[in-house]
């Protein structure tokens, strides 16, 4: 697989740059009363990427999810989002993020699963995501079903059709730019190319927030989460 | 100034019924959270009503940038602690889906139910639903048992506020809460949920938020998560030691009570302070929706004896840490259990104190203690004694969970010189009078306990607010500038001023409506002017009554704009609409 120029995009504006240190100094110049303190400044992938999320640094703020909601529908609501937060009770309250794998061919587990030929949510190979064709999906939500890490959601309210992450282009135009991960204040949210050995990465978040939470969970062992392990004397 | 409605659900605990109100014009006025509560109970409780009756009334209140600066939710009811006006704040998960619910000006609870029971909102759907089975547990079980229930009957997380067996016995302390490391804590809210027969209230909302403007909104959002000031305090403050920040200046500098305030600095201080729980026992971070700040560091504690967890704010451990000589080590355990039994810690961490100097000193024996050795210091004392107070056993302890001027009649007057709590009828673990920061003390002597601040009405959670102070100024800037992309209403400068000092004079006045009057009941312990206090590094002060007396004048005319006395301002009342209270408090003699 041929490594792909990368170019370093500045998350305040259309630009590219060349490097990571022309792109800093745009940043001063060009956004000056906009933060490069304390947040990372990598650079956006051109090849197949997806959304990593690091669940230790979630903290729930849920910002996430409303940038998904701002971007696609206009207002703030989590639950048009094609990313969230659950909120886990370990016994110790908990955030584990749920997004979407962006998989690759053999994990497809929606695509596989999808009854309309071809399927009609699918990884568009051209602009790198997933997205699903509305005019032949019919809402039986079988992908929805199939998904490893529940990352589809279907919500009336905000369309008759299921709801996958786009990278938030969701005319297909090909412009990719995660909302969420920019906004995310814990930077627990990254945006990784799939040739930078994130493959192997990618495939063992592929679970369920249950899954997840319960593999926290373990760090408090030996706590149930319906309460601490003293006293002796119980209602 | 048009802009969106506000709604209130109202649901009678007695009857089963509910309806929804549009409460647009007083949220204009007072804002929400304690704001349209103190209203609400001003306008809904008779007075002189028992607040452990059906005629006591409960606000959860959220306001119209709740969510927005931080979420907090402030309720709103009659003190079962002191008989006056009660607030208690909460943050976390119930103010966002209550806000989520369209219920943008929060939930109010009258009556009580024949039988124990808990409140289900789910957007539209209102319902009292049973709750024998959860009568008497813990609040983990409570609300892991509710929200697995919920999951799944709807396939939805719902936020839960429960009370636990404190809430339930009624002890005038009792909390409510929520995610195991949120609570409401002042003023016995828990006793209130109890007498109604209340475990619980569930909630759970999936529309859009209620807002005038959401591009505007998410603008705002913006700027505040990617903000430098926002990561500063993320990274090296909040979200590193939580409210745990700032301790160690507090220790070191004489600022928190030791010994039963019997002194501002001890060895034990060395044992505990933000750094510590961060290497030894935080396990991550979590936070409130919508804040980048997290400040919750949540803690786990395996031992050969038991396993704990939980989570330690100043506010929760000065009371143990300082009063009762105790660690982290000995804290977390103590306040895991807490936790589960649902009191307020910090008033009972003070009533623990005070116990131990009763008892050292013979004002209480070991027989009215139930037989229980308390020693200063001694973790399983202190445990047996919370337990007894929970559950009201032994004479001694069942006179602790009445609360202080309470527990001073049954004691009798030996017990006073010892006893360490505030007008409010609270403990003063945090923040010594008697050091130079005597601020700090004014609030002791002064307060009655009302919820009476722009961030309670807003509503708007202080440790939040910090980078939107640097972002935009002041908090009347915060404010004005979120309720006018959130409500669309736009408010000047002196019109917040003018809300704020409504809402302070309208909380006060409805204390003193039920008796607080400032010649009585404001004061500081003898021992505040009395006894001197040495910090650490050798600093001896204390509190002459002549200077206290002309720092709390000041601080009534200047900061409250009370008269001299702490009375109210009849041409202040007049001016902001409140001239309604004026033939209720005249009576009371608090009118100048």
């Amino acid at each position: 697989m041929t490594q792909e120029l990368i170019k370093y995009a500045c998350p305040y504006c259309d630009q590219e740059l060349d490097d990571r240190g022309t792109l800093k100094t745009h940043i001063e110049t060009a956004h000056p009363s906009s933060p490069v303190w304390g947040r990372e400044i990598y650079p956006a992938p051109k090849g197949v990427a997806f959304i990593d999320a690091d669940v230790m640094r979630c903290t729930g703020c849920g910002l996430c999810a409303e940038a998904c909601s701002m971007r696609h529908y206009g207002v703030i609501n989590k639950d048009f989002a094609r990313i969230y937060v659950r909120n886990f009770l370990l016994p110790l309250p908990k955030a584990v993020i749920v997004t979407c794998s962006q998989c690759q061919a053999e994990e497809r587990l929606c695509e596989k699963a999808c009854p309309e030929s071809p399927p009609a949510i699918y990884f568009d190979e051209k602009t790198q995501h997933m997205i699903i064709d509305n005019d032949r999906c019919t809402s039986c939500m079988l992908c929805r079903d199939a998904c490893a890490t529940e990352a589809i959601r279907f919500n009336p309210d905000a369309s008759d059709k299921p709801l996958v992450c786009d990278l938030c282009d969701p005319e297909n135009k090909g412009e990719r730019d995660p909302r969420c991960v920019k906004i995310c204040p814990t930077t627990a949210l990254y945006y990784h190319n799939r040739v930078e050995r994130i493959r192997p990465l990618r495939d063992s978040s592929r679970k369920s927030s249950d899954e997840k939470a319960g593999m926290i969970a373990r760090r408090l062992y030996p706590l149930t989460r319906e309460s601490i392990a003293y006293p002796p004397w119980h209602p | 100034m048009p802009g969106i409605k506000f709604n209130l659900l109202e649901v009678d605990l007695t009857t089963g019924t509910s309806r929804t109100l549009d409460v647009t014009d007083d949220v204009k006025t007072y804002l929400g959270g304690c704001g349209l509560g103190n209203k609400l109970v001003w306008d809904l409780v008779p007075p002189g009503t028992d607040p452990l009756s059906p005629g006591n009334v409960l606000h959860v209140g959220v306001g119209p940038i709740t969510g927005l600066v931080g979420t907090k939710v402030s309720c709103s009811f009659l003190s079962p602690l002191t008989g006056w006006a009660g607030e208690a704040s909460i943050s976390g998960c119930v103010g966002d889906e209550i806000m989520r619910t369209r219920y943008n000006a929060g939930v109010l609870v009258r009556g009580r139910a024949d039988r124990p029971v808990y409140l289900l909102i789910y957007n539209d759907r209102v319902e009292i639903r049973d709750a024998a089975d959860l009568w008497g547990q813990y609040l983990l079980k409570t609300e892991n048992t509710l929200r697995q229930r919920l999951y799944r009957e709807t396939g939805q997380e719902f936020a839960a506020l429960c009370i636990g067996p404190g809430g339930e016995n009624l002890v005038r302390f009792a909390n409510a809460t929520s995610e195991n490391v949120h609570s409401a804590s002042n003023g016995g809210i828990g006793a209130v949920f109890g007498s109604k027969n209340l475990k619980a209230i569930a909630v759970k909302g999936t529309r859009t938020l209620p807002y005038a403007d959401h591009k505007r909104v998410w603008e705002l959002k913006q700027t505040y998560a990617m903000h430098p000031a926002t990561m500063v305090q993320k990274r090296s403050e909040w979200g590193r030691y939580g409210a745990n920040d700032g301790m160690r200046a507090l220790l070191n500098y004489g600022g928190d009570s030791f010994k039963n305030g019997h002194s501002s600095w001890d060895p034990i201080a060395d044992k505990s302070d933000g750094y510590i729980h961060e290497l030894s026992y935080r396990v991550w971070t979590h936070g409130c929706p919508g804040c980048a700040s997290a400040c919750f560091q949540p803690f786990f504690k395996n031992t050969s004896h038991g396993a704990f967890s939980g989570e330690l704010r100043h506010g929760n451990t000065c009371g143990l840490c300082g009063n009762a000589m105790m660690g982290f080590d000995e804290v977390e355990e103590i306040n895991s259990l807490l936790e589960e039994l649902g009191v307020d810690a910090e008033n009972v961490h003070g009533l623990m104190a005070w116990a131990m100097d009763l008892y050292e000193h013979g004002v209480i024996t070991r027989a009215d203690l139930g037989g229980i050795d308390l020693k200063w210091g001694d973790r399983d004392a202190t445990l047996e004694l919370l337990r007894k107070i929970v559950y009201k056993e032994s004479r001694a302890p069942a006179a602790l969970a009445g609360g202080w001027r309470y527990a001073i009649d049954i004691f009798g007057p030996e017990s006073r010189p010892y006893a360490w709590y505030s007008s409010a009828n609270q403990s003063i673990a945090r923040y010594e009078p008697r050091s130079k920061g005597h601020g700090l003390g004014l609030a002791h002597g002064t307060g009655h306990g009302g919820g009476s601040g722009l961030f309670d009405a807003a509503t708007m959670c202080l440790f939040a607010a910090f980078p939107f102070f640097e972002i935009w100024g002041p908090p009347q800037e915060v404010a004005r500038t979120f309720i006018s992309a959130a409500a669309g209403w736009e408010l000047g400068f002196e019109q917040i001023n003018d809300i704020i000092q409504r809402i302070s004079l309208f909380s006060r006045g409805l204390s003193m409506r039920e008796g607080f009057h400032p010649d009585k009941h404001s004061f500081l312990p003898a021992r505040a002017f009395t006894e001197p206090v040495t910090s650490k590094y050798g600093v001896t002060s204390v509190w002459k009554k002549e200077e206290w007396e002309a720092a709390r004048k000041n601080y009534y005319t200047q900061a409250l704009k009370l008269t001299e006395r702490g009375l109210l301002p009849r041409g202040e009342l007049e001016r902001l609409g409140l001239e309604f209270m004026i033939p209720v408090l005249e009576p009371r003699q608090v009118i100048a």
